[in-house]
């Protein structure tokens, strides 16, 4: 081991983990994720836009995946699935282990997360856009879909595809703004959700990491639909856009630059307190992943 | 010299002593062999001696320099700890470029040398889940070899060989320690205890029972 921190060494450990993620076998349920979201929040869209006979905007597929009250649950929970047994330790890792430092280490798998976070976002974003991309419209504003569907159809008004936009969203931020933060939010949501993974492997504490996951966004979720405000305290209300907003009020309910900071902060401040403990982390269960 | 110092290591997980008072000292330029049962705390002491797992009390010095403390692993140490793993859809030469590109210690020509030291051939395509046991444990020992290290530690290094394979990878451990280099090996056989080993350190129960030359 050199004795010099190295962070091209921090980049090829992430690069490793990287091409082991990508070729895992467990991928299969990222499809099928993408299939499920397909029918359950594009597919409606797409169906009441040919009703109306009226175009959607292309990149409102993707927001209604994000800002669905039922699908809330679906995407982090795929993720943290994707993840669950990372930090990797399989026996290949101990020759990478001996070759570096812990925190060499430890930075490698924080990156691992950033990046596969992003390509799970990306992947969610293309599949949601490019397929109805050719009946689309592509400037920044809400399609009559979106904003008038419930006005000219008030049987359907409460239906499920009519609400997966709601007027908390259309009425207060622009359809490209949206998107741009409900990627944001929700990729930073999911570096939280793996760095508190981390958290738990650093600790000692692996079996405990997913389950306290999945408790974070069942907990999450559920004040969110409740509109509860302790919703607050917990992130996935803070991926929401249409939750920091009321219908018609200009002012915020909760300012976008306070959950952006609220998922920066907390991710920075498990970080830097991973860093301090993982000298005292055990690489005992190697052979739990084999 | 003692180029591997161990005092008084315990080691408990979950309320179970794994390892109790092991207290040894291994020699510069010698091969020194740890016999035991299943579960007697072999491969826990060598994960312990690697840092991958952190001593409940006790010191454990590797060239001078406390494991734990002083490092976080040990520099300049080449391991087999169980069956080594590799990538399964890279071949055994860009398996090791990929581990070797973490700290530039070898160059290609090195991995090269490495692999076919112990009779591999590096230039062949072949991706690693289609290698035989025994290739992928010369794999691992090219692996443990291709920095030129200091000390080598083997948890089981010749499981999955063949007769020749055996042969071979006695042949190289011989020739390592004539370089001056140390040697801490793990087996169940005790012929390759007898024929490879200065020492010998008996573990039972996570108890260092006996030493003999």
């Amino acid at each position: 081991m050199d004795s010099r921190f190295s962070v091209s060494r921090i980049f090829r450990i992430m690069s490793v983990d990287l091409y082991k993620w990508i070729v895992n076998s467990r991928m299969v349920v990222a499809a099928a994720m993408i299939v499920f979201v397909w029918s359950f929040a594009i597919d409606p869209l797409i169906n009441i836009s040919k009703e109306m006979n009226s175009p959607l905007n292309f990149i409102e597929p993707f927001i209604a995946v994000f800002n669905s009250r039922t699908l809330c649950l679906v995407t982090p929970a795929v993720y943290v699935f994707l993840i669950s047994d990372y930090p990797h330790l399989d026996r290949n890792s101990l020759f990478i282990l001996h070759r570096v430092h812990k925190r060499e280490w430890l930075l490698g798998q924080f990156l691992f997360f950033i990046a596969s976070s992003f390509i799970f976002m990306s992947v969610i974003f293309i599949f949601s856009v490019i397929p109805n991309a050719i009946n689309s419209f592509a400037a920044n504003g809400w399609s009559l879909v979106v904003t008038r569907y419930g006005v000219y159809n008030p049987d359907k008004a409460q239906s499920f595809a009519a609400n997966l936009i709601t007027n908390e969203l259309y009425n207060q931020i622009a359809p490209y703004q949206a998107a741009a933060l409900s990627f944001l939010l929700n990729w930073l949501y999911m570096i939280l959700l793996s760095t508190i993974l981390l958290m738990f492997h650093v600790l000692n504490l692996r079996k405990i990491g997913v389950p306290v996951l999945i408790s974070i966004i069942a907990i999450g979720s559920a004040l969110g639909v409740f509109r509860s405000k302790g919703m607050w305290y917990f992130p996935m209300a803070h991926t929401m856009i249409s939750l920091h907003f009321t219908q018609y009020l200009k002012e915020p309910i909760m300012k976008i630059e306070y959950s952006i900071m609220y998922f920066a902060g907390m991710i920075l401040l498990i970080l830097i307190f991973c860093l301090i403990m993982i000298g005292r982390t055990d690489f005992l269960n190697i052979d739990d992943n084999e | 010299m003692a180029i591997v110092e161990i005092k008084e290591l315990d080691l408990s997980i979950k309320k179970t002593e794994i390892l109790k008072k092991v207290s040894v000292s291994f020699e510069q330029g010698k091969i020194h062999g740890l016999i035991g049962r299943n579960g007697s705390g072999k491969t826990m002491l060598m994960k312990c001696i690697c840092g991958f797992i952190r001593p409940t009390s006790g010191t454990i010095r590797v060239n001078g320099r406390e494991v734990g403390k002083d490092c976080d692993f040990p520099e300049n140490i080449g391991i087999i700890i169980e069956t080594p793993g590799f990538i399964p859809y890279y071949s055994g030469f860009k398996n090791l470029k990929l581990i070797a590109d973490l700290n530039k210690k070898a160059d290609t020509e090195q991995i090269k040398r490495a692999m076919s030291q112990v009779g591999l051939d590096p230039t062949l395509k072949r991706h690693v889940v289609k290698y035989s046991l025994g290739m992928r444990q010369r794999l691992g020992l090219a692996q443990a070899i291709m920095e030129n290290p200091d000390i080598l530690i083997l948890d089981e290094p010749m499981n999955g060989l063949d007769k020749e394979g055996v042969e071979d990878m006695r042949k190289y451990l011989l020739d390592f320690k004539t370089q001056g280099k140390t040697i801490l090996i793990a087996s169940h056989s005790s012929e390759d205890i007898e024929v490879l080993c200065d020492t010998v350190h008996e573990m039972d129960k996570g108890v260092m029972t006996a030493i003999r030359e």
